[in-house]
């Protein structure tokens, strides 16, 4: 996959695992991995950007003597998750033309 | 390597960054191994797992300096009255927040795109636009600029962009709101404006709760619905192809204008303070076609051309 693409699915990923609610950077990759390769490494750039643009917020809460930091998804965040499954319709039509073409040659 | 060699090895190698963000690094780091080692791996294995420090450092590095065209500050509340947004094949989306503090425009650089800033009197410009040179159109991927507009931010706004969208919600008391999209549509929710001047050329235009003084909604082929407006000076409405729904609409001024599509809806107020001014050439019409005696302040014309005009006023 394009790698610019498979960045911004993974966007949607971490943002979809935020959806039901509060996660840490552990639980996060555990949960993504469940749909698509990602590291610890290549969460943390992430979390950075979509705390940056605001799409997610954070906060630290002490556990077990240490702190953990949960991402929570903001309003803003939604809407990413809403604005790429509205693309990923008009995308779904491209690739049945794109396929309908194929398969006619 | 222990977590603790680990974590010496990548603050080394991360001396490049600033105090904060190597800090944030580490803690990082520090809680994900914990976690693994929670989780049931021994202390190497989670930190084997993780990678060379310095291949993590160079990736965080690259990171903070390519992409950082990715999010922009600056300070609205001081010196800028003037935000410009230019894309390329991009859809824009506005959004209101409730914080206070800097206009933000968060854009995700895509490898052949040129991406520019400009602060200068007041002014701040974003130009983000597209290497034809090395781009095949059809690789394209969606592209899409976040315009984040804080509630204390009382300037201008100024977008346009090409074959995408524009979509602003929740942005109130702006002095001006310009939206210009030449082969998309263009929604607005939500939003108060001295002026608000929104130009679509093949791509409808939808309007609801939306306030100022002045409106000037335009596209040449599609339709226009403008849904619970009030524009208190003027409002006018302008398509070549397009039915346009107005609904609650309350304007001093109305013009809506269309040659193939139908006018309809539904306007606030008296029509016999309106000087009315319509026509259709093949279609039924509910308005006068003119309609005028001394002392209207108010205006409202209406014209189509193959369309019925159905117009209605409603009570407040």
């Amino acid at each position: 996959m394009d790698i610019q693409r498979k960045k911004g699915i993974l966007e949607i990923c971490v943002l979809s695992a935020l959806t039901s609610a509060p996660s840490y950077g552990y639980q996060i990759v555990k949960e993504v991995s469940k749909c698509i390769t990602i590291s610890e490494s290549t969460l943390y750039p992430i979390l950075r950007r979509l705390e940056a643009s605001h799409a997610v917020s954070s906060y630290s809460v002490e556990y077990e003597g240490r702190l953990r930091k949960y991402y929570c998804l903001e309003p803003l965040g939604k809407k990413k998750i809403e604005d790429f499954l509205s693309e990923e319709k008009e995308m779904e039509h491209i690739y049945r033309y794109v396929e309908g073409k194929a398969n006619h040659e | 390597m222990n977590k603790e060699e680990f974590l010496k090895e990548l603050e080394k190698s991360l001396a490049q960054l600033n105090e904060k963000d190597r800090q944030d690094a580490l803690a990082y780091y520090e809680e994900m191994i914990a976690d693994m080692v929670e989780g049931g791996k021994s202390e190497e294995e989670a930190v084997a797992s993780l990678g060379n420090p310095s291949t993590i450092a160079a990736s965080l590095l690259a990171e903070k300096t390519a992409p950082s065209m990715d999010s922009k500050d600056y300070h609205s509340s001081e010196e800028i009255t003037q935000v410009r947004v230019f894309g390329e094949d991009a859809a824009v989306v506005i959004h209101g927040t409730s914080r206070t503090g800097d206009v933000h425009i968060h854009y995700q650089k895509n490898l052949h795109d040129h991406v520019s800033v400009n602060k200068e009197n007041g002014v701040f410009t974003f130009t983000q636009r597209i290497d034809h040179f090395f781009m095949f159109p059809c690789f394209s991927i969606p592209r899409q600029i976040d315009i984040d507009v804080p509630k204390n931010y009382q300037g201008s706004l100024e977008v346009k962009t090409s074959n995408s969208h524009i979509e602003a919600s929740q942005v109130y008391g702006l002095e001006s709101l310009a939206l210009k999209s030449n082969n998309a549509r263009i929604i607005i929710d939500h939003i108060s404006s001295r002026s608000l001047n929104a130009i679509s050329g093949n791509g409808r235009l939808e309007i609801a709760e939306a306030k100022g003084s002045e409106g000037v909604i335009e596209t040449s082929n599609g339709k226009i619905e403008a849904k619970d407006c009030e524009f208190a000076k003027s409002f006018s409405a302008t398509t070549s192809n397009g039915a346009i729904r107005v609904e609650a609409l309350q304007s001093d001024a109305i013009s809506l204008e269309t040659s193939n599509g139908a006018i309809s809806g539904t306007i606030i107020g008296d029509m016999r303070e309106y000087a009315v001014k319509s026509g259709t050439s093949n279609g039924k019409n509910s308005l006068p076609s003119q309609f005028s005696y001394p002392d209207q302040k108010k205006r409202l014309s209406a014209f189509t051309n193959n369309a019925s005009i159905a117009l209605n006023f409603i009570a407040k």
